[in-house]
């Protein structure tokens, strides 16, 4: 495990341009998933349909899908921003529509017999009853977006995938180790700090 | 609400919900007084609580219309009717991730008071419901029982001093101890916010315990609307009659007397009768228009006896 010890200032940029590539994802994925989730929770007919197209990119695996990107975007950070934005999809869709579906119809219409606005209902009442179901599927998302951005290090993205394709192929397991470790590390940390704060979340709502 | 009316009038309401082949309300027209209780009565499925979901627009009728106040509340705005409007249901729907206070300050926020008017109207309300404010306005509803949930239900409802309070079974989920508390308050409530209040039920005693009026429903349509005395004096039906078991209720009143129903002599009465007749001869003078009965026993008069006396007597 030398080489780790000896690369860490490396290692330590490369997990901070890990980190970026899976922000910079999640970030546009939830930006097109919230909306679309919400819609699809409003309108049963839309969830099916779209359910069964960002199942359907779920499906590609993910080293195709970027090669479909390079297409478009050339190689480097928005190509991959783009695959774990649109591999994101389904699991987030999916977290919208289920953790709205799971509010008590008590809160929803309490909340409607009280006087409260569509909105009001929306950001006041849902929205926070919503949080718990939803916050279990960010996580599932941010766990498979942090091992889908390791793809970076194939198209020059940065990432801690770096290591690994050049460990790969000059045949040094030690740096490909280097890579993976972190990454795995960077996922069991991120699993751990979403599902405390899923806990605190839940705590809040229950009755 | 412009003048102090809180009237409810119901014009041939019909309502079918989507992909149903039979009315839930069917062609309902009643006019709830001003002031009144008047509990919607009926078993489960006879549309007594979708009539009163019509009052404030969570149900919308197929034809006909719903006056409140005489305006027809078709065409007012559906959230400014509802935050006039107080509505308590059976499964209470607290705000898990609110605390007391802010439950039963939801509506008095919507309506954007400021907030101390806001606490102070919280802690007054807590203490009508015989709620502690220094010990409950900080908890969170998963910290309350069953019958506490309730008593903030009842609370948030009324905080912005509705003219008018639906209630759909709001104590059909808690047991039998706690319902009759909650039934006293109620009525003390009821008589000091001097509210409408429109309240539905399934419980026959709970009915002759807290109405004025009471609105007998079947499948969809009213059988009777009369007072408590004239449900049980002159049942419009057979299914009144065994609904509220009225033969019952009229052999139990026979063998009950009036000594043991009367209050200590007070005030004027306007008819009299012997301290050792029975609750149906009592009845009876009631059904001939008497309000107060003297009561007398060896040619004095020892107390008196209203209907009110007769009902708290079926209960004991």
């Amino acid at each position: 495990m030398s080489y780790l010890w000896t690369h860490l200032p490396l290692i330590a940029q490369l997990t901070g341009e890990h980190v970026r590539l899976v922000l910079c994802g999640l970030a546009i994925a939830l930006a097109a998933a919230l909306p679309l989730g919400v819609a699809a929770a409003r309108k049963p007919a839309l969830e099916t349909p779209m359910l069964a197209a960002a199942g359907a990119v779920y499906t590609i695996p993910s080293l195709a899908l970027l090669a479909l990107a390079v297409q478009y975007a050339g190689l480097g950070f928005w190509s991959v921003v783009a695959v774990l934005a649109a591999y994101a999809q389904f699991v987030l869709i999916r977290a919208v529509t289920t953790a709205l579906a799971s509010i008590p119809a008590r809160h929803a219409e309490a909340a409607e017999g009280l006087g409260m606005t569509a909105a009001q209902r929306f950001f006041r009442v849902e929205v926070p009853l919503a949080m718990p179901v939803f916050l279990g599927g960010l996580r599932v998302a941010t766990v498979a977006l942090i091992a889908i951005a390791t793809l970076g290090g194939y198209v020059g993205a940065g990432g801690l995938g770096t290591e690994i394709f050049y460990g790969l192929s000059r045949q040094y397991p030690e740096q490909t180790l280097a890579g993976s470790i972190p990454a795995a590390l960077l996922a069991i940390a991120a699993d751990a700090a979403f599902r405390f704060w899923e806990r605190g979340v839940r705590l809040r709502v229950t009755e | 609400m412009q003048q102090p009316n809180s009237s409810v009038r119901f014009d041939a309401v019909t309502v079918r919900y989507p992909g149903t082949d039979r009315n839930a309300v069917d062609g309902v027209t009643l006019e709830i007084p001003h002031g009144s209780f008047t509990v919607l009565l009926g078993p489960s499925g006879c549309g007594k609580s979708t009539l009163l979901r019509t009052v404030n627009r969570l149900v919308v009728p197929v034809s006909g219309s719903v006056y409140v106040g005489g305006s027809d509340v078709a065409s007012l705005d559906p959230v400014a009717l509802r935050r006039r409007i107080g509505y308590v249901i059976q499964a209470v729907g607290l705000f898990p991730h609110f605390t007391v206070a802010q439950n039963i300050g939801v509506v008095p926020s919507l309506l954007r008071w400021n907030a101390e008017r806001t606490a102070a109207r919280v802690d007054e309300l807590l203490a009508l419901v015989n709620l502690d404010p220094d010990r409950y306005r900080a908890r969170y509803p998963r910290e309350l029982s069953g019958g506490e949930a309730q008593r903030v239900g009842v609370a948030r409802a009324i905080a912005a001093e509705p003219e008018l309070l639906l209630m759909d079974e709001p104590f059909g989920a808690v047991d039998a101890i706690v319902r009759s508390s909650l039934q006293d308050e109620i009525s003390a409530i009821a008589r000091r916010v001097r509210a409408t209040i429109l309240f539905v039920t399934h419980d026959v005693d709970e009915a002759l315990r807290l109405a004025d009026r009471i609105v007998v429903m079947r499948a969809g349509r009213v059988e009777q609307y009369g007072t408590p005395l004239d449900l049980l004096a002159r049942p419009a039906s057979p299914y009144v009659a065994d609904l509220l078991q009225t033969r019952d209720v009229v052999r139990r009143l026979g063998l009950l007397r009036v000594r043991d129903a009367m209050r200590p002599p007070a005030g004027d009465s306007d008819g009299s009768i012997a301290a050792d007749a029975s609750l149906r001869d009592a009845l009876n003078q009631f059904l001939s228009g008497a309000q107060r009965l003297g009561v007398r026993e060896a040619q004095t008069q020892t107390g008196i006896l209203e209907f009110d006396d007769v009902r708290r007597a079926l209960r004991a």
